[in-house]
């Protein structure tokens, strides 16, 4: 036969258009295997004092979860949780990090409540070049540390403002507004602070001693007491206060039950001063512990959660009723700030475009989030703090409800004032 | 407010009280750790633990039963008492007089402690429970107030230490329980059962500290870990007064409780453990027996 040119080059082509449409057919009808998940650490405490609190935290985180899975994940891609205990604990926080890094393989951590826990990951977080975002942790510590070696620290984020406007400056603020309206009139210009052995407890107590030495005109400092976190005997440093005469006490805690027995023994002592607490009295478990007893006291705490969802704000109450319809519980401003960081890490990646660390950090950087607060991140990587920002919310207990004082604008909206305590009364 | 040469006397006065009080509450707490020291030549580190469960087992029974605290409590000891009597007959009796059993006892009382702890974290959970004073209300003397739980607590505290030298003392157990802690082969050559003897001590001693857990329970709250800090202060107590003297435990009790008001009074609340310390160094170092203790 002759050899034809003009047969062989057809055959190739015949042959070359057979293989093409066998592979786009073989290719497109076989699915693509599944993108792996994105793995978010979450670390709280779940034994231990705190542990009512890193319980509906990590609720917080889950309820995210799911609802950004069910509305199709971020970048294609599933989020899993690893949630671990810590213990409140930096040894059990760094070992079950580690953990979360090595093995269970995590892109990013989250969460915590103990500042001296988040000041350990810190650097686990950062030896191994992972993402960090703290939720609850809120000792300026942390952000010194940040600020000692920004570069070292440079994934780290906090999602707490800084403790020292959130908490000292915010007292101070509203007794200067509570005493100028009229509404108290103090019988000394005195003040004791009372604290626990933590850095929580020795960095916002000294935040509220500075601001008052600067901005309470003949104000003194007249105790400072540091005790046990699980401490449960006041009787004799609550004597000494007595001593004093001060007409504010200002009490840093994290555990529920040892406020519970501070305020308890508080009222025995018969001192007349106002009773701030920082943080603990704004948990239900502490209200639950004191029942009537807590009528009077006055909390901060740095978030505005619950004045929000008194007011009505649509956000807050939204995420209220699904906390409760998911959970069976009211939410706590942990759980709500817990479910913001991870919308907060899915918006991030989808600025960024993708799960590299690198990415990540220069869309956090520049972010602007909003749900039920704002957050945008300062320079130090702390959130923006003040009206409209990240706010934080001083409110008094009466016979087991909380009324927000201040802001001020939450206040006015529900007709809140401040009421002098039963035991100023008498 | 009362003042002479410049000190407020009715501030002394009320923290003294307050030192007192401690003392009480500690020396309850350290009497029976003293005890089986005496009796049995064994450090018991369950002790806390019973401390705890004297706690909780009043809780449970007052909430489960809707009885009164007191009532509670008196069951609880009860309860208490069975529970150290089966543990010394289970696990400390059969290592007795065998070859080094001192430490295996030390050892397995540490184990005991933590499988108590950990039991009692699964069964009710982390978190603090409380119940209601047993005395409610408080009386105003001098610029004082003195609530009556707390003078329930020491009046009570005060009259158990006593009910218990008393039947050391004075009664036939007590002498065969003194007896046998001076002098066990001595003690089992003039018919006194020493295995019985050891059982009681063991029983007796779990009871004195469940008495401290759940008369503080009120105010000091109730948590699996809640019995660190009473064995803690209990060791150092008996190191203080001496190891295996009663007499020493409660004096030296009352000691660390007043020295510990000073320390606050007169420094912070951070000194008042730093204090004990001290001071357990110092007569460590000056008279290592302690303040009663005798070599034995």
């Amino acid at each position: 036969m002759k050899f034809s040119w003009k047969i062989i080059t057809t055959a190739i082509v015949i042959i070359v258009v057979i293989v093409a449409v066998g592979y786009y057919y073989y290719t497109t009808t076989i699915p693509a295997p599944p993108k792996p998940p994105i793995k978010i650490g979450i670390h709280v405490p779940l034994t231990g004092a705190v542990a009512w609190t890193g319980d509906l935290q990590a609720k917080g985180a889950i309820l995210a979860a799911e609802e950004i899975n069910n509305a199709g994940g971020v970048l294609g891609r599933n989020i899993t949780l690893v949630i671990e205990d810590d213990e409140y604990k930096p040894e059990t926080g760094v070992s079950v990090v580690e953990k979360m890094i090595t093995r269970d393989k995590v892109d990013i951590v989250c969460g915590g409540i103990s500042s001296p826990v988040c000041l350990a990951v810190m650097d686990v977080c950062a030896t191994y070049k992972i993402p960090y975002i703290s939720v609850g942790p809120s000792s300026d510590a942390i952000t010194d540390k940040y600020l000692s070696n920004p570069d070292k620290y440079k994934g780290y984020f906090r999602l707490t403002p800084l403790s020292t406007e959130a908490y000292g400056r915010s007292w101070v603020v509203w007794l200067k507004e509570i005493i100028n309206e009229g509404l108290w009139v103090p019988h000394t210009k005195k003040y004791a602070i009372l604290v626990e052995n933590t850095d929580f407890g020795r960095t916002n107590g000294k935040a509220f001693d500075d601001y008052m030495k600067k901005e309470m005109e003949g104000w003194t400092q007249v105790s400072f007491e540091i005790v046990s976190s699980t401490e449960s005997n006041f009787y004799e440093v609550l004597t000494k206060i007595k001593a004093a005469d001060p007409s504010v006490l200002l009490t840093v805690q994290t555990s529920a039950a040892s406020c519970a027995a501070l305020t308890k023994q508080f009222l025995e002592k018969d001192i007349k001063a106002l009773f701030l607490s920082v943080f603990v009295a704004s948990q239900g478990v502490y209200k639950e512990i004191t029942g009537a007893t807590a009528t009077g006291v006055i909390w901060n705490i740095n978030d505005a959660f619950v004045p929000k969802l008194l007011v009505g704000q649509p956000a807050a109450v939204e995420f209220n009723e699904k906390f409760k319809k998911r959970w069976g519980v009211e939410a706590i401003p942990n759980a709500i700030s817990q479910y913001q960081s991870i919308y907060l890490i899915k918006v991030a990646y989808e600025k960024a475009g993708s799960t590299d660390p690198e990415a990540f950090i220069k869309a956090m950087e520049t972010i602007d989030y909003t749900y039920v607060d704002r957050y945008v991140f300062e320079p130090g990587h702390y959130p923006k703090w003040g009206i409209g920002y990240r706010e934080s919310t001083i409110a008094q207990i009466w016979e087991g409800k909380d009324y927000p004082l201040w802001p001020a604008e939450y206040a006015a909206k529900l007709g809140y004032k401040f009421r002098l305590p039963p035991w100023l009364q008498k | 407010m009362i003042e002479l040469n410049g000190v407020n006397i009715i501030y002394i006065l009320e923290q003294l009280y307050n030192g007192v009080f401690y003392g009480a509450m500690f020396s309850l707490c350290a009497v029976g750790f003293s005890f089986i020291w005496g009796t049995m030549g064994i450090l018991n580190f369950a002790h806390g633990a019973f401390y705890m469960l004297g706690a909780y087992f009043t809780w449970w029974i007052f909430s489960l039963l809707g009885i009164s605290p007191i009532v509670s409590l008196l069951f609880a000891i009860g309860i208490i008492f069975l529970i150290g009597v089966g543990l010394e007959k289970v696990l400390i009796s059969p290592l007795i007089g065998k070859h080094e059993w001192e430490e295996k006892a030390l050892v397995i009382t540490l184990g005991l402690s933590v499988i108590f702890e950990n039991s009692v974290l699964l069964i009710a959970g982390a978190e603090w429970r409380g119940i209601p004073y047993y005395i409610e209300g408080q009386i105003n003397l001098f610029g004082i107030n003195f609530n009556f739980q707390q003078m329930a607590i020491l009046i009570a505290s005060i009259l158990i230490m006593i009910t218990f030298w008393a039947l050391l003392k004075f009664t036939m157990i007590g002498k065969a329980l003194r007896a046998t802690a001076q002098n066990k082969e001595a003690a089992s050559l003039y018919g006194i059962n020493v295995k019985k003897v050891y059982l009681l001590t063991y029983g007796l001693s779990c009871s004195l500290i469940a008495i401290a857990g759940g008369l503080l329970a009120p105010i000091l709250y109730i948590y699996p870990t809640v019995g660190g800090h009473p064995f803690l202060m209990s060791f150092v107590i008996v190191i203080i007064g001496g190891l295996g003297s009663l007499k020493g435990s409660i004096f030296s009790g009352f000691l660390v409780g007043v020295l510990r008001s000073i320390g606050i009074a007169l420094f912070s609340a951070t000194w008042a453990d730093m204090i004990l310390f001290i001071i357990m160094i110092i007569i460590l170092a000056v008279k290592p027996t302690g303040l009663f203790g005798v070599k034995r």
